[in-house]
């Protein structure tokens, strides 16, 4: 006998398995990886029971973060589309800002470590979300205050707008 | 699938630069938190940036330090769609133009200049005859 689909048994969550640059194994659920265009793109051709995506550019501290940040993601984008679904009023969208917000309200060399790994991985939302606050930080300041900011050398090169 | 370092579409080269004497002179000034971190060449991460940014923050980027400025005079990308947004815009003239302009080499597709007192016609007859694929050109004044 055909096995018909029965929609209450709820199917258990696949799981892949990330690996940090220093040798951390992080399992997260299939949804939450697929965030990643990167891993998303890889993903059909991979084997299920071989799941396990070696991250050689993301140190275990960084992937943490990520993680974190894509888990916070896959939920609310099924909060918010259960509470419009449900047409009751919700404030998800915002409520997500603010987390967002607080999220990359991080100490310089942590904000650089995100951004890298949202570039290498290919989170879109991610790597807006923190070159953003790298813009921001860039806007309105000097080229001597910016320096300061990043701690870069002024390797000293001629002013092209001399009446800056 | 292995996510190897090769897999990254961008490589962004580190521009190897020896930082003068007086540099760590200056240095010992410098905080970051509580340890002294002696200043160094810009991180990568900032090169990502560098297309979020309006022109005239761009022109400040370019003033922090050679590689940053070479990372922006040569990412053609940057320039191809030009808004001189204020303050830039009462200040900039032709020649701030043209230079800008230029370094689409040929390839500026828009230009925006909203009240930008000290562009002459001629100049912007120049930036047009020098960029032959332009479809777009607001000059407007308040």
């Amino acid at each position: 006998m055909k096995d018909s689909f029965n929609p209450s048994i709820e199917p258990p969550k696949k799981t892949v398995t990330l690996v940090s640059s220093d040798g951390y194994d992080f399992e997260v659920e299939e949804e939450v990886a697929l965030e990643s265009q990167v891993i998303k793109d890889g993903f059909e051709d991979k084997a299920v029971d071989d799941r396990e995506y070696l991250l050689f550019n993301v140190h275990s501290d960084t992937l943490e973060l990520i993680i974190k940040y894509c888990e916070k993601h896959v939920s609310s984008r099924k909060s918010i589309s259960a509470a419009a679904a449900s047409s009751s009023s919700s404030n998800g969208e915002e409520a997500l800002k603010e987390w967002d917000e607080h999220f990359i309200s991080v100490d310089t060399n942590t904000l650089y470590d995100i951004l890298m790994a949202a570039d290498y991985l290919n989170i879109k939302s991610l790597l807006d979300l923190a070159i953003q606050k790298v813009a921001d930080t860039i806007h309105g300041r000097s080229p001597e205050q910016i320096r300061k900011k990043f701690n870069i050398e002024n390797d000293s090169i001629i002013d092209p707008w001399a009446s800056e | 699938m292995d996510i190897s370092q090769s897999e990254n579409k961008k490589n962004y080269e580190s521009r190897s630069s020896s930082s003068p004497q007086y540099i760590h002179d200056m240095i010992s000034s410098l905080k970051v938190g509580e340890e002294l971190v002696e200043p160094a060449q810009p991180h990568e991460a900032l090169v990502l940036v560098l297309s979020y940014l309006n022109l005239f923050e761009l022109l400040r980027m370019s003033q922090v330090c050679k590689s940053l400025r070479d990372a922006i005079e040569s990412d053609i990308l940057l320039w191809l769609d030009i808004v001189v947004e204020p303050p830039l815009n009462s200040r900039i003239n032709d020649d701030n133009l043209l230079k800008c302009t230029s370094k689409a080499q040929g390839r500026l597709r828009s230009l925006v200049l909203p009240s930008c007192v000290k562009i002459t016609d001629d100049g912007l007859l120049r930036v047009i005859q020098n960029n032959p694929h332009i479809n777009k050109v607001y000059a407007f004044y308040h």
